[in-house]
């Protein structure tokens, strides 16, 4: 699965650590995600998603090896 | 999907005739040939109304001839193919029969158990049964002085402990290596020593706490890494298990045995805080970018 959570991010300009505050999860959680290392959970999407203003499709996108 | 009927009057296993009309036609899909041992059929893709021979039911975990559907027949199940039925017609010796079943009714079994494995959707840890993080503190306080006067005890005083913990004390069984030996005691008073009892307690209520504390952010993704953690744990512990089995005899299995009564805890313990450091790293990498 990949992930635009960077872009979003950058966009947003917020650090890893404001936005894992905002969400309420830890630092290694929003940066885990980034690097590709772990899928959240529907509700953690969600969350990002509202935060972002954008839909989950958006921000998460199926791969080829899915 | 194809239907895969099975006859009535053909024995399916050698000596096992298995009746009831339920039981036999199988709505089947084909996914792939046998590639890894042979006669062992193909990989079917089996539907919810599917009933499965008996032998299977053991790797289906189904024992009920209800009609009821069973949520675990929608597993992609090994389902046996008409190569029995060649091999039964041609006559072949029983036993080597037999023991090709063993065989590949143990594969069948394996190749489910690690099916389960691959699909295993751990629910969302509960951390009500976490304790509060204070505890994390507390219990390193604990788990190090109890760990270095273990070992102290375990080496230098080679399991003897101090004279004034000598105490007479209530045993359910208390005795030499013989069992049930004329100086035992069975629900009895006993004279015992109580530095190990005590070391061993502190030991295990430190590694609790420092193992079963909430991190300060507690959430889904550490919970991931605590249930990832106590897999990989398991696992190397029971491997080196069987290492000493095989390496370690008489006092020194002993020794074993001592050792693997804390190891389970300690690896997590090890495990746990080195992906949580690892992941931390990261973090500081990515400050830096």
């Amino acid at each position: 699965m990949k992930n635009s959570l960077k872009v979003e991010r950058a966009i947003k300009d917020i650090t890893q650590e404001e936005l894992a505050k905002v969400i309420g999860v830890s630092r290694q959680a929003i940066n885990s995600i980034e690097l590709g290392k772990y899928v959240p959970s529907t509700i953690l999407a969600l969350k990002l998603s509202r935060y972002f203003g954008k839909s989950v499709n958006e921000i998460f996108k199926l791969e080829e090896t899915d | 999907m194809s239907r895969y009927k099975f006859d009535r009057n053909r024995k399916f296993f050698p000596g096992y005739k298995f009746g009831g009309g339920h039981w036999r036609s199988v709505a089947v899909q084909i996914i792939s040939k046998p590639e890894i041992y042979h006669g062992a059929g193909f990989k079917l893709r089996a539907d919810e109304r599917v009933r499965v021979q008996e032998p299977l039911q053991i790797c289906l975990e189904c024992r009920s001839k209800s009609k009821k559907c069973d949520k675990q027949l929608t597993h992609i199940v090994r389902v046996s193919s008409r190569n029995y039925f060649v091999v039964y017609q041609q006559d072949i010796c029983h036993n080597v029969i037999y023991t090709r079943h063993i065989v590949i009714y143990s594969c069948i079994y394996v190749n489910y158990v690690l099916h389960l494995f691959y699909n295993l959707n751990l629910p969302k840890m509960d951390t009500r049964f976490l304790l509060p993080n204070k505890f994390k503190l507390m219990g390193w306080i604990l788990l190090v002085p109890s760990t270095i006067l273990g070992l102290i005890q375990l080496f230098y005083l080679s399991g003897s402990g101090l004279k004034f913990l000598d105490v007479k004390m209530f045993t359910i069984y208390s005795g030499n290596f013989a069992p049930w030996g004329s100086s035992s005691v069975i629900l009895g008073f006993d004279k015992v020593n109580f530095t190990g009892t005590i070391i061993g307690i502190f030991f295990i209520l430190g590694a609790v706490m420092v193992a079963f504390a909430k991190e300060k952010h507690e959430d889904e993704f550490i919970a991931k890494i605590r249930l990832e953690s106590f897999l990989w744990a398991t696992y190397i512990n029971y491997a080196v298990l069987i290492f000493c089995f095989l390496f370690f005899y008489g006092i020194g299995f002993m020794y074993v045995m001592i050792f693997n009564m804390f190891t389970v805890i300690i690896l997590f313990i090890a495990r746990f805080n080195y992906i949580l450091y690892k992941t931390t790293k990261q973090l500081k990498y990515e400050k830096q970018s």
